[in-house]
């Protein structure tokens, strides 16, 4: 018996080489994940829509640089939305005629952006995600926010374990110098695993 | 517990834009090159399809040999149109097209393929191309144009077959590039307009596909491209038993 081969490893195959829908399948089993991460970071949603959208177009871009982890794109896709939330109107820039033709909900968004208060609690996870260099936030977003171990981490990010091990620590120390607030304790204290 | 996530109409517009985006720039670039390269690809490197339906003659060795299977249907339209081919014949692989812009605009062909008028000029320069049969629904070709944008079509139903390389003396392959890769020796059009043949090997030296291999990330390619900025390479031309030069091939510049 045939049976079409739907695991993210075989999406990302034919996604990679150009399967259109391939992508679409992808951009469907990430989507949520990818949002949730942009605006856990941005705090807005528009702002993290358009943060999603950036990462998969680059996710698309950059296809033949994606490090997968365990057969999955997805670790280098949530660096890439870190990324992208850090400069969102530098990265907006490159896509900015498809982007301008997207529907972004214009009603009010407060009974949304109710449900999404309780995330308010990471602003300032956001905003220690900026005072951070690139890799440095990419990878600390991914531990800190995704609860990826920095060995999965460093995979999608090509740092050797080691590297990455020191950089996660360096970024501690850094964040827990400048921005010592209490709902950082969680984030800044957990240790990997 | 309540989740953000994506506005659902956000994240309908967008997947359908990125399957759109990834199909469309996943399609060959030197297929488009050809056709619609601001006449750059067209005028010096000879294409099997373009060189086949502009000059009218047998293609050359590896070009594109092309049947018409139908009576030839044409018709003049404003804004995003269809034109009816007739019955498609069993054999047709594609539909040769040649469009004339009446007015300035960007027309879209079934198969995302495009060509943009900037001017008056370009509708004394009619456009060919073959749409692959796949990309067409039914019978009808169409074609997507903003409102005000006028348009001629002429098309057929044809079936192509792409025609071996030749084989010189020497044991290198001649002929023009096609889907199957390069030949030893590439058909191009010398700067005084003889048809000639330069070596694979001189072209990918001259441009950057040599310097290509050595690139590791996008911005190897961009550096590569700065550096080589209007600087011209001329390349010998020879007849196709590849000793005879004949001319010279311009490379970079105007």
């Amino acid at each position: 018996m045939e049976t079409v081969d739907l695991s993210t490893e075989a999406l990302w195959t034919r996604g990679a080489a150009g399967d259109g829908e391939a992508f679409g399948l992808i951009f469907d089993v990430f989507r949520d994940r990818v949002f949730r991460h942009a605006y856990r970071i941005l705090q807005n949603a528009h702002d993290a829509e358009d943060a999603s959208a950036v990462a998969f177009l680059e996710l698309w871009r950059r296809r033949h640089q994606v490090r997968l982890v365990d057969g999955s794109p997805l670790p280098w896709l949530l660096a890439t939305t870190t990324n992208s939330c850090r400069n969102l109107s530098r990265a907006k820039r490159r896509y900015r005629a498809l982007l301008e033709t997207l529907p972004h909900d214009a009603s009010s968004p407060s009974a949304e952006e109710a449900a999404l208060n309780q995330f308010t609690t990471d602003r300032a996870l956001a905003a220690a995600i900026a005072t951070l260099t690139r890799t440095d936030a990419e990878l600390f977003a991914l531990v800190a926010l995704e609860g990826y171990s920095i060995a999965d981490a460093a995979g999608a990010l090509g740092l050797s374990a080691g590297a990455a091990r020191t950089r996660m620590h360096r970024a501690r120390t850094s964040l827990q110098r400048e921005l010592g607030h209490d709902t950082l304790v969680g984030y800044l204290s957990k240790d990997a695993t | 517990m309540n989740t953000p996530q994506m506005n659902p109409q956000f994240a309908t517009a967008f997947r359908a834009r990125l399957v759109e985006h990834v199909t469309a720039d996943a399609r060959p670039k030197r297929h488009r090159r050809i056709l619609f390269g601001s006449g750059f690809a067209l005028a010096l490197v000879v294409g099997g399809t373009a060189a086949a339906a502009a000059t009218g003659l047998i293609p050359l060795p590896g070009g594109t040999a092309t049947t018409e299977l139908a009576e030839t249907v044409s018709g003049t339209f404003t804004g995003t149109a269809a034109l009816d081919l007739g019955q498609r014949p069993a054999s047709a692989t594609g539909v040769a097209v040649s469009l004339t812009c009446l007015t300035p605009g960007r027309f879209v062909f079934d198969d995302g393929a495009f060509v943009t008028c900037t001017s008056a000029h370009d509708s004394a320069h009619p456009s060919m191309y073959t749409v692959p049969a796949d990309a067409i629904t039914d019978t009808h070709i169409g074609v997507a144009a903003d409102p005000g944008a006028v348009w001629t079509l002429t098309a057929t139903w044809v079936q192509e077959e792409t025609t071996p390389w030749a084989v010189n003396n020497g044991g290198d392959t001649y002929g023009v590039m096609n889907e199957n890769g390069e030949p030893d020796l590439i058909a191009v059009v010398t700067t005084d307009n003889k048809p000639g043949y330069v070596r694979r090997d001189d072209l990918n030296d001259a441009d950057g596909t040599t310097a290509a291999e050595s690139f590791t990330s996008p911005e190897d390619a961009v550096r590569w491209q700065e550096q080589n900025a209007g600087i011209v390479h001329y390349i010998p031309v020879y007849e196709s038993d590849g000793e005879t030069q004949i001319g010279v091939f311009q490379i970079g510049g105007n």
